[in-house]
């Protein structure tokens, strides 16, 4: 008896220690919980039929997917505002192909190495020329936006062959299990994702311990650029048409997402891929439920904000360098908000 | 008029004196509290304890301004003058709102009060509407001479300010200070340069670690006293190494060839030996710390090469693949990441050997960590408690572990006994001797004359970026051949 109950404390202990080590981990996740329940609370478990079930996953999912890659280059410290655009740019050029005959797959492929190489033109601006993050992924968003709405101005562009395997659930949730799996890795155990982190720490202290940071901020925008690729060309197969405003709004979305999730806003060694999971689902079953429940859209942008606001203060308040990092960012959701 | 000052660790309870109609000059080693004790009679910083009575009035200012406006006016080391902005802005920062109408400044009566506060100086060669950064750092430090005279000091403190300086602007300070004088005011005078110190000085206050050693008047001034009160110390016996055996490996591990930096260094050459230890030391800004950097590719370099078995160093990356560490001085900001916790820094250089296929395996990292703690015995919860929390001895354990576990055979050390507590630095001191039995190269740059002569085969001495001098161990050495050469 005495010996149990001397290991149950043991036990106990084992688990506060950690709970107070990962509290960027745990509390996403709590928070993830509530917010699945005290929604299916309020709507009456409404709001998790089947059918709208789909809805959410289909809105959390090019969230989910662009966040998992977008957290390398976040880890390290930056930000990186093109994202929505560049799927833009590269669900374009899948489109077009799909419509001069190119296989599907091909298609796929060439969004992603597109989506690719836009971020790594972003990110050699700002690591190699020393152009600030958000200053020259600003301007690859406008560069990506602007040539999608020249070309869509001219000729429509929507896919015309049979995308369906690509719009059905289980290729999807295989895609989405595959990049989680492989970013995971990348992020926890690889050497890329470790010596992100430790440059989102103190790229001074990082540098001086050998590490070759431009070459690890670059892959960092790879990584991303690979996501974004993915993220665009699963999109473009759902809604069958480019438009101007394709994906336009997701890369502040994905920036309040992974902070919802727990990601400290300067990087560094907690970055959790479970940050990339966690937010996106909690903004979008929060989102979905707050229309359910009947408020009307400027109503819910507002919502979303204060909720964000709430979670940083307990996320990060005693941290007062984190909280400055953050009003930045806070900003930008508020402008999204008026700007809307 | 009396002064006593009770603060801690820079400062450890000196009392000071500064009688009215005297340059009092303030001399001691880099860290002596020289600094530390002026910046707080100007207001720049507070003491931790003591008082301060000015003409028999308790003194505390708050900040500079209060300072100013009781009379006390300090001409800084370092750049104290913000680039951006124009040269009468720079003057007079802080009191613009004297010079406004609403919030509209007059930039006129600016510019005129700019050009009379130099005139009072003898300047008249400023322009002082132009931006502060088209001024060279001569005349960016007159401007800050003429700044601080604006208030007709009573106690003007001049902070190693000539050593900036040429001889025409040397002219205007020592001007200056007459004229104080002249006018039955006090002048604090800090140089390095002993000459100049005998020179212009009436008294003179000699400080060794934050205690006032003591006091000297002009007939006594001595060149060789004055350096023995500054340095003083014995060497205790077992602290530092105990042979004066200064020989090494022939092996040539690492060769820095007509080495040109951006900042001080000029045409530098040495040769690091296998097991040897190599002492580099000279005034801070002599240009060895950047030598430092230099080696572990840190700063770019504008000519001459560091190579390391025939390999070109020059990023910091290739430095560590050729078995290079490196410790900064700046240990908190630049070596370690304070909010991550032990394990991540000590296994980030030598990620590549806990991992496989590019895996890092956890329970490696773990094993690794563990060993690299008990090794240098560092005093800590675990891997995973935050760095932060450790002690400065046991951080700097920390910066250490990271290159010993790699097997760093070249390890440059800047200052690693900076900031750490006496049985942390004995310790540190047994490493070192270890590190140069197993065959390792260690370069130790350092501050302190006693730490270059109680542990290095050879030391270097630098001045103004160059090489001055070079000495082998040897028992006889002391420290005043050494500063002889630094200053």
């Amino acid at each position: 008896m005495m010996r149990n109950r001397q290991i149950a404390v043991f036990e106990d202990n084992d688990m506060q220690e950690y709970i107070k080590n990962n509290r960027n981990v745990v509390t996403p996740i709590i928070g993830m919980i509530l917010v699945i329940l005290v929604f299916g609370f309020a709507t009456g478990w409404k709001n998790y039929t089947a059918n709208n079930l789909q809805t959410i996953l289909n809105q959390s999912y090019s969230l989910a997917i662009l966040a998992m890659g977008l957290i390398f280059i976040f880890a390290h410290g930056g930000i990186d505002f093109s994202c929505a655009s560049v799927m833009a740019f590269s669900g374009l050029i899948a489109g077009l192909l799909m419509q001069i005959g190119v296989p599907v797959v091909i298609c796929g492929i060439a969004c992603v190495l597109v989506g690719t190489i836009c971020s790594v033109i972003t990110g050699a601006l700002t690591v190699v020329f020393g152009v600030p993050a958000f200053i020259s992924s600003i301007c690859m968003m406008n560069i990506c936006r602007g040539i999608v709405m020249a070309v869509i101005a001219t000729n429509a562009v929507s896919v015309t062959v049979d995308v369906s395997a690509f719009k059905s659930w289980p290729v999807k949730i295989i895609v989405l299990i595959v990049v989680f799996i492989v970013t995971t890795f990348l992020l926890s155990k690889s050497l890329i994702g470790r010596y992100n982190k430790a440059i989102g720490e103190n790229s001074v202290a990082a540098e001086q311990s050998g590490i070759s940071v431009k070459k690890y901020r670059l892959l960092a925008y790879m990584i991303s650029g690979v996501c974004v690729g993915i993220a665009a060309f699963f999109l473009l197969c759902r809604t069958g048409r480019m438009a101007t405003g394709f994906a336009n709004g997701l890369q502040l979305e994905v920036i309040v997402a992974l902070m919802l999730g727990g990601l400290p806003p300067r990087g560094g060694y907690r970055s959790n891929i479970v940050s990339a999971i966690a937010g996106p689902l909690i903004l979008t079953v929060l989102g979905n439920g707050l229309v359910i429940l009947g408020m009307d859209d400027l109503m819910t942008e507002g919502i979303k904000g204060l909720v964000f606001l709430a979670v940083v203060f307990v996320n990060y308040r005693g941290s007062s360098e984190s909280i400055t990092g953050l009003f930045g960012k806070i900003g930008l959701d508020s402008k999204k908000m008026l700007l809307k | 008029m009396v002064k006593t000052f009770g603060a801690t660790k820079a400062l450890r309870g000196v009392d000071f004196v500064l009688n009215r109609g005297e340059v009092r000059g303030l001399v001691g080693e880099n860290g002596s509290g020289k600094s530390t004790m002026t910046s707080i009679i100007a207001g720049f910083q507070k003491c931790d304890s003591g008082e301060m009575f000015l003409e028999g009035k308790p003194y505390a200012p708050a900040n500079v301004r209060e300072a100013r406006d009781s009379k006390v006016a300090m001409i800084v080391q370092e750049i104290g003058t913000i680039g951006g902005i124009g040269i009468a802005e720079n003057m007079f920062l802080g009191e613009i709102q004297n010079f406004s109408r609403g919030s509209i400044v007059e930039k006129k009566k600016l510019h005129e009060e700019a050009k009379k506060a130099f005139e009072k100086i003898g300047v008249t060669t400023i322009d002082t509407s132009r931006p502060t950064t088209s001024i060279n750092l001569e005349d960016r430090k007159l401007l800050e001479v003429a700044s601080a005279m604006r208030c007709d000091p009573d106690i003007l403190i001049v902070d190693e300010t000539t050593t900036a300086l040429s001889q025409n602007g040397r002219e205007i300070i020592y001007g200056l200070m007459k004229k104080q004088v002249a006018e039955n005011k006090s002048v604090i005078f800090i140089s390095h340069d002993l000459d100049e110190i005998i020179e212009v000085c009436d008294n003179l206050t000699v400080l060794r670690d934050g205690v006032m050693i003591g006091d000297l008047s002009k007939p006594e001034f001595e060149k060789n006293k004055i350096q023995n009160m500054m340095v003083g110390r014995e060497i205790k016996g077992d602290y530092y190494r105990a042979d004066y055996d200064g020989s090494h490996g022939d092996r040539v591990v690492m060769k820095v060839e007509h080495l040109y930096g951006l900042h001080t260094l000029r045409d530098v050459n040495l040769e690091l030996h296998e097991g040897e230890i190599l002492g580099i030391g000279g005034l801070s800004e002599c240009g060895m710390h950047e030598l430092g950097r230099a080696m572990f590719g840190v700063d770019i370099m504008v000519s001459g090469q560091i190579t390391v078995n025939g390999r070109k160093i020059s990023k910091t990356h290739q430095a560590a693949a050729a078995g290079i560490g490196y410790v900064s001085k700046n240990r908190d900001t630049e070596s370690l990441m304070l909010q991550a916790g032990i394990g991540f820094n000590i296994t980030i250089p030598s990620l590549e050997k806990i991992s496989s296929f590019g895996i890092i395996s956890k329970a490696r990292e773990k094993q690794y960590t563990q060993q690299q703690i008990d090794a240098l015995s560092i005093k800590c919860e675990g891997g995973q408690q935050k760095t932060r929390a450790l002690s400065g001895g046991n951080k700097q354990k920390v910066a250490f572990a990271k290159w010993l576990g790699k097997g760093s055979q070249i390890l440059v050390f800047d200052c690693p006994t900076r900031g750490v507590d006496v049985g942390v630095k004995a310790a540190m001191y047994r490493l070192i001797e270890d590190l140069k039995k197993n065959g390792h190269a260690i370069v130790l740059i350092s501050e302190e004359l006693q730490e270059l002569i109680g542990m290095s085969d050879r030391i270097i001495i630098m001045k103004n970026g160059r090489i001055e001098g070079e000495h082998l161990r040897s028992s006889d050495l002391s420290e005043h051949d050494l500063i002889r050469e630094m200053i």
